[in-house]
């Protein structure tokens, strides 16, 4: 049914995934200041972030489990793209095969997607922002924002693709003189819309 | 799509059909073929062709030739989607859609 809006939403997502994973990759490589670019290394960098950052700032730990909630969310939810981030050179070509994959599981990711980027800014300000004491207030909106993302997820998966789509109304001028709108239809009787742009 | 016109009128469904080139292509046409069904003109607003999703996918600024079947609950139930420039669907084709729906 929607195969054009549906590839355009998996371009969307798959351009959404990429920009998450690499902001998350630039956060997670200014904290460690090391060229950590696989996922792999990434998850288990956390720990050491948050190892790093309780030593380095006076501030309590809040910041630190925003890092580790982006990390972990991102690796959770992200594991079939998060694998080839690695590869920067084509990451949105694996991140369409992951979300393509099904094509009714690929729209929940994008609020995680958000989620993760909008976490991962947040604990990247929090991170830079360790010594200064305003660095606390910005984690919590992030650790918020992170916990309706998993519940959110298999109510969006379960949910049944729609059927058919309400057709775009349309009112337009007819060379022949009158109005025409779709709506009018509605009840009535079928319509044949055409697009052409030549004879046929 | 002219010449299945009377087979469309038995089917009872409605021609709209939507040109988005200029003005010259379809007044010539209606007038040279004696066309009987609306033609719609857009005066090239691409906003209908782009809510479905037909415009300027060959990167021309024009919508695709395309066929959209909206059921009498106005919702689409068939549709065909020009691929190429020269992409057509034969009447035959869209009759045969068109009677499914009853």
């Amino acid at each position: 049914m929607g195969a054009v809006f549906g590839r355009k939403n998996r371009v969307l997502i798959a351009i959404s995934f990429v920009a998450a994973l690499l902001l998350l990759t630039v956060a997670c490589g200014d904290n460690l200041s090391g060229p950590s670019l696989t996922s792999g290394q990434q998850v288990g960098a956390a720990p050491s972030a948050e190892a790093e950052q309780p030593s380095s700032a006076p501030t309590p730990g809040a910041a630190t489990p925003a890092a580790v909630a982006a990390v972990g969310s991102e690796s959770k939810s992200n594991t079939p793209p998060a694998t080839a981030t690695g590869a920067e050179s084509k990451p949105d070509a694996s991140a369409a095969q992951a979300t393509g994959a099904d094509s009714k599981s690929d729209t929940p990711p994008p609020p995680i997607a958000t989620a993760v980027s909008k976490s991962d800014t947040s604990s990247a300000v929090a991170a830079t922002e360790t010594a200064t004491p305003t660095g606390t207030p910005v984690p919590a909106p992030a650790a918020v924002s992170e916990t309706p993302a998993p519940t959110s997820l298999p109510v969006l998966v379960n949910t049944p693709g729609p059927v058919a789509m309400l057709a775009p109304d349309f009112t337009l001028p007819s060379i022949q003189g009158p109005e025409y709108t779709l709506s009018e239809y509605r009840g009535k009787q079928p319509v044949l819309v055409v697009f052409y742009r030549a004879y046929w | 799509m002219q010449r299945a016109k009377a087979e469309f009128d038995a089917t009872g469904v409605q021609i709209l059909a939507i040109s988005t080139d200029n003005l010259n292509g379809p007044l010539a046409m209606a007038a040279r073929d004696g066309l009987e069904f609306p033609i719609l003109f857009t005066a090239l607003d691409p906003s209908i062709p782009q809510a479905y999703g037909v415009f300027n996918l060959f990167g021309d600024g024009l919508a695709s030739a395309s066929v959209f079947l909206i059921d009498k609950q106005g919702e689409i139930a068939w549709k065909s989607i020009g691929k190429n420039y020269t992409h057509q669907v034969f009447p035959e084709e869209i009759i045969e859609q068109v009677k499914k729906l009853n």
